[in-house]
């Protein structure tokens, strides 16, 4: 029992710290930006669908605008919609200046 | 009964193909994007507890004919059996509709169409296939399809994976920095919990008392353990992996299907994305099926109902019934638009949360003589049903700070 106590004890004091709302939120907009940046350069490469990529970014701008606010979390939410645009247009050249400047915003 | 070699050759192609389901890709994927190799001790202990489980529930039910729930029924009365068949209940149907939503999405992967528009057809055929088929049309059908799962394996071998580091991620834990500590265990807790599923006891041994094993059938059902979860587990690991490669060192955390579902373009390219929406639905119906009928299974027997997936449905109405409520109900949070990936981690947690109630009963009936005779429990099979409750008692009491703590970050 003793054995079991300090174990708990352990683990509650090891998740004592967690990241602050600006650090999650950063985190956020980074980890949707390198996803859209994926996604984009798979869809210039013929690998995606349209309607992954659609999808994606939906997902993207329903978790940004849920999750993140700021300057940076706005024009992920811009590079998102101008994504789904290029490909909606069939503009792969687009697309993949698109996900060049998505994958530089996640570094 | 099928002959010796045909049962372990089909019990290791269900587990192989039933082993993954909506909990395990979505753990081992948010497992692999956050923590690379990390915590793939995590899965391989979940593994060792779930080998030793199952072939114990094989075992009851090859030596005793009597399934788990029935024994703990017959053991320790109605009233010992009815709490935690309630508590694994609610579980079931909380993982029932996260597995039905893994198939939702799988399709909508694979069409457009959003996950929500295909609830109501899955759910009827799921339960078409329940009422009409028999159970080994049904788990060799979706077992062999399941099979298909394979290709995260390939796709982690493909992506070339750094093989010294994965060693060590797989023999003991590998601590993040101490901000990310709560996010690390919650998902570990998250793993177990898609690892060791009780459902999982409840259908295997219901399925050996339906096939009528006897004590000739004990070696099989030890192959079938080791290697088919041996096997099944590899494909986790083969998730976990690719996640970790293609997510981990571009700083990806996982929080939605959509971005799993990219998982394994880089492997396999323009048929990356159907493979896994493929793999997806088919693995999460063949899950669904599982988990349909292992509740349905549990409440029949605790209450003494007919059961039995072989028989026709106007012999076992009520065990029908429950079944046919279970799928429909638990339709309803994904046609109200909870977020599947969000419900799928919650009950993984509550999965390990009930594991003490569930396992609690085998370290018993496994030394009972009255049930399985001179095949009871050697110390090492006592020594991992001892230290499970005690894993599953811990992560019981860690895992509801933790998901406040860590689960959403």
């Amino acid at each position: 029992m003793r054995f079991a106590a300090v174990l708990i004890a352990l683990l509650l004091a090891a998740c004592g710290t967690k990241q602050t709302p600006d650090q999650r939120e950063k985190k956020t907009v980074q980890s949707w930006e390198a996803s859209l940046a994926l996604a984009g350069d798979a869809w210039t490469r013929g690998e995606l669908p349209k309607h992954f990529v659609r999808n994606a970014a939906d997902a993207a701008v329903e978790e940004l605008s849920k999750n993140a606010k700021g300057h940076e979390a706005a024009r992920a939410i811009a590079l998102a919609h101008q994504l789904e645009e290029a490909v909606e247009r069939d503009d792969r050249a687009a697309a993949g200046r698109i996900a060049i400047d998505l994958e530089e915003a996640s570094r | 009964m099928k002959s010796g070699f045909l049962q372990i050759a089909l019990g290791i192609i269900t587990s192989i193909g039933g082993f993954l389901e909506v909990g395990s890709i979505a753990t081992s994927a948010q497992a692999g994007a956050s923590f690379r190799y990390g915590l793939i001790w995590s899965l391989v202990l979940g593994t060792v507890c779930l080998i030793f489980l199952i072939e114990m529930s094989g075992r009851l039910a090859a030596v005793s004919k009597h399934t788990i729930a029935d024994a703990v029924r017959e053991r320790f009365g109605f009233n010992f059996a009815l709490w935690p068949r309630l508590a694994e209940l609610i579980v079931n149907f909380l993982v029932l509709g996260a597995e039905i939503g893994g198939v939702c999405l799988g399709l909508k992967v694979l069409t457009g169409i959003e996950a929500r528009w295909w609830a109501v057809p899955v759910a009827l055929v799921l339960w078409f296939a329940l009422w009409v088929g028999t159970l080994d049309v049904i788990e060799n059908g979706t077992s062999i399809l399941g099979l298909l799962t394979i290709v995260f394996v390939v796709a982690a071998v493909k992506m070339h994976p750094d093989w010294l580091p994965l060693l060590r991620g797989s023999a003991a834990p590998v601590l993040p920095p101490r901000d990310q500590s709560a996010h690390y265990w919650f998902t570990a807790v998250s793993i177990l919990g898609a690892t060791i599923s009780p459902f999982m006891f409840y259908f295997y041994s219901s399925g050996a008392v339906e096939d009528g094993w006897n004590e000739k059938n004990l070696p099989a059902n030890r192959v079938t353990a080791v290697v088919g979860m041996s096997f099944g587990a590899l494909m986790s690991i083969g998730v976990l992996v690719a996640a970790a490669q293609l997510f981990n060192p571009r700083g990806i955390d996982i929080s939605r299907y959509e971005q799993i579902a990219l998982i394994l373009t880089p492997a396999l390219h323009k048929w990356g994305w159907p493979v896994f929406g493929g793999a997806l639905a088919v693995c999460c119906f063949g899950a669904a099926v599982e988990i349909s009928l292992a509740s349905a299974y549990a409440i029949a027997q605790t209450l003494g109902w007919n059961w039995g997936e072989d028989e026709k449905p106007a012999e076992r109405a009520r065990f029908s019934l429950t079944y046919t409520i279970l799928i429909f109900l638990s339709i309803v949070p994904i046609l109200l638009g909870v977020d599947p990936l969000k419900q799928t981690i919650f009950s993984m947690a509550l999965t390990a949360i009930v594991l003490p109630l569930a396992i609690l009963p085998f370290l018993l009936l496994l030394n009972d003589e009255e049930f399985v005779g001179s095949h009871r429990n050697g110390p090492i099979g006592n020594t991992v049903v001892v230290f499970t409750i005690f894993m599953a008692s811990i992560i019981a009491l860690v895992a509801v700070p933790l998901e406040i703590l860590g689960g959403g970050s």
